[in-house]
């Protein structure tokens, strides 16, 4: 029954995505893309789940239908293969989702095409002007972003009673129970430790590890670490760990299932993925017309009838799903309680942060 | 495994002693080179030759160098986690064995629908897929999970014991997962001993389990070492059981080269890892082959 009614909707809004933009009334540039790319061909590789999903409806579909191009869509995300395929000089994805650290990992090494902003330039209504600018990468072309957040089991703790800040997170009197986290070195809970022990938002980065460890030292006990997205929706749910580092997408998807999850906005951190295009694609420029119709405004409104996670693109903050909207890290009173994790730091320490973190968890 | 120790056997031929029969068997050596030819072109190929291309990856960083080698041993963490791999393949393969041996046994004693039957729950996970198991164990262990719960329900026990995410949770799942290729081993080796050794033994006056110990167990060790050997270089490369039931701290090095690999892209460190557990397998394999090769030795000559 829900599927096929989130089936039908997504058919509803790839057809009104794509007639929208092929109206006149749409900026100029699409009417002679739509012969340019006929029967061209391109691989988009995904994480795989709800987000290719979201993806494939919002994004692939639409841009297929408008420029007879061919999308085919894989997943999952693999760095290694990507890098593989570069090294080899055999590059068979031309556009694929990847964490921020590592399109500035990619860029700095060269195996990554450096995003062509001028060229994207008034395509499909794009401009660079209306994409959040922190999110804005050399090889990298954001698609959305989403929070990492305080999430809460609602048979353990409720609305009025849980924590609302790292520091309450961290105090495991007033709050008992086990905490979860990410067992990933940007899992935002370095971060959480620094914020708990009282360092500035603004002194965060450069990572003072030592302190952050030490810090994690005095909950050693109640962390239990996942390794992915269902692992610590079944933790939280569970009760197992009645206290996480919550992906806002995840909880949100919990709460649709009417599992007894729920997230808290104050101090969440900004996630975001990105869009690169791999040395030495074939199609790098339909791909660079896909990323250029993905980031315009009316796709990045539409991914959010699909997914909780929020539009890079300014103006379609406002045209978001509204059943959506109290789920996403993007509203106006939601927005300014979060701060992104910086990924140029990430981008230079995640080997040593990882060897770090792994020393402690051995501990 | 098995196979190779009755084949060292001269092979008998039809034809008498001599001149002929020495013919015989260099040509038919040559029929099994030939046969022989596939498999190891294929293990060239697709075995060694990726092996050799990561042992000099391991040595790049971009030029070469030892530093991957020198982070390996001169970090804690690797040591430590290389050290605990060895640690838990030991116990899994233990753990294995003392399952498995009376199991197989238990299949040679019987026939018809019951050794079907026992074959047949010994196959049956083996069919499902590893991360399928691996997620049940997670069900049944977990603070929350059905044990815990069916505990705590009764009365039994007041606070939830901790399975998953400790050494316990790991080896159980991983002895589960390798159960059956310790069996399989033992099952084929059991079946060609011969029922009527152990009653001579007892005719000569041995009690059962003195025959058992100086009769049937030699005559199975083939089978227990094939089994052992089998189960303990899979366990040393496991990497979904550990990562699922295991906590941080139980972490095997499979987990490590996995992360180096495809999450931090250090494919020189992600090799030199790997490397070491290669090596430190076939050395330590290597070494239990020439302990035993000394031992059955010096059992001929004794």
């Amino acid at each position: 029954m829900k599927r096929t009614t989130i089936a039908a909707a997504s058919l509803a809004v790839a057809v009104l995505t794509a007639t929208g933009c092929a109206t006149p009334s749409s900026p100029s540039g699409n009417s002679d893309a739509a012969g340019e790319f006929a029967g061209r061909s391109m691989t988009f590789v995904g994480w795989g789940g709800a987000f290719q999903d979201a993806h494939r409806n919002a994004f692939i579909e639409p841009f297929a239908a408008m420029t007879s191009a061919k999308i085919l869509d894989e997943a999952p995300t693999d760095y290694a293969k990507l890098r593989a395929q570069v090294d080899a000089d055999t590059v068979m994805w031309d556009v694929v989702n990847v964490e921020p650290h590592i399109a500035v990992q990619g860029c700095t090494e060269g195996w990554l095409e450096p995003i062509d902003w001028d060229a994207m330039e008034g395509e499909y209504g794009f401009s660079r002007a209306d994409i959040l600018p922190q999110f804005v990468g050399e090889c990298g072309a954001p698609d959305v972003f989403y929070a990492y957040q305080i999430a809460y089991n609602t048979n353990a703790f409720s609305e009025a009673n849980h924590p609302t800040s790292w520091k309450e997170f961290f105090d495991v009197e007033a709050f008992p129970g086990k905490r979860g986290a990410y067992q990933n070195a940007s899992g935002g809970l370095l971060e959480a430790a620094l914020l708990a022990d009282g360092v500035e938002e603004a002194d965060l980065y450069p990572l003072d590890l030592d302190r952050a460890f030490a810090k994690l030292d005095t909950i050693r006990d109640e962390l239990v670490f996942y390794k992915s997205g269902d692992e610590q929706l079944q933790l939280l749910s569970s009760g197992e760990t009645p206290l996480t580092i919550g992906w806002n997408g995840r909880i949100q998807s919990g709460q649709l299932d009417g599992l007894p999850v729920a997230g808290e906005w104050n101090q969440h951190f900004q996630r975001y993925t990105q869009l690169v295009i791999p040395k030495g694609s074939k199609n790098a420029d339909l791909a660079h017309a896909f990323l250029a119709f993905s980031l315009s405004p009316e796709p990045q409104a539409a991914i959010t009838d699909f997914i909780a996670y929020a539009p890079v693109s300014i103006s379609a903050a406002s045209n978001v799903n509204s059943d959506m909207s109290p789920y996403l890290p993007s509203g106006p009173d939601v927005q300014p309680l979060g701060l992104p994790l910086d990924f140029n730091y990430y981008a230079d320490h995640y080997g040593d942060v990882t060897n770090r973190l792994n020393e402690w968890l051995l501990g | 495994m098995s196979v190779d120790l009755t084949y060292s056997a001269p092979v008998p031929t039809l034809s008498g002693p001599g001149a002929g029969r020495r013919e015989r068997s260099r040509s038919r050596g040559w029929i099994w080179y030939l046969l022989m030819a596939p498999a190891v072109l294929l293990i060239a190929i697709f075995f060694v030759w990726p092996v050799f291309l990561m042992a000099v990856e391991s040595f790049l960083g971009p030029d070469l160098t030892l530093e991957n080698y020198r982070t390996f041993f001169g970090s804690p963490i690797y040591t430590q986690v290389l050290g605990r791999t060895f640690g838990v393949a030991a116990l899994v393969t233990v753990l294995c064995l003392a399952l498995g041996y009376p199991y197989a046994y238990l299949m040679t004693i019987t026939s018809g629908w019951k050794r079907t039957m026992l074959l047949g729950i010994i196959l049956i996970p083996f069919w499902t897929s590893l991360l399928v198991r691996s997620i049940a164990w997670v069900f049944l262990l977990q603070d929350t999970g059905a044990i815990n719960s069916l505990l705590i329900g009764t009365g039994v026990i007041q606070e939830p014991i901790s399975m998953i995410r400790t050494m316990f949770g790991v080896s159980l799942g991983m002895t589960q997962v390798l159960l059956p290729f310790m069996v399989l081993p033992l099952f084929g080796t059991l079946l060609t001993i011969d029922s009527s050794l152990q009653k001579a033994s007892a005719s000569l006056g041995a009690r059962p389990s003195v025959g058992f110990w100086r009769v049937y167990f030699p005559l199975s060790l083939p089978g227990v070492i094939a089994g052992s050997l089998l189960v303990f270089v899979l366990a040393l490369g496991f990497y979904i059981t550990p990562a699922l039931l295991g906590g941080p701290q139980d972490m095997m090095l499979g987990q490590l080269i996995v992360q180096q690999i495809s999450q931090v892209l250090n494919w020189g460190m992600g090799s030199a890892i790997a490397m070491v557990l290669l090596v430190s397998a076939l050395g330590l394999i290597g070494l239990v082959g020439l302990l035993l090769n000394r031992h059955s030795r010096r059992a001929d000559a004794g």
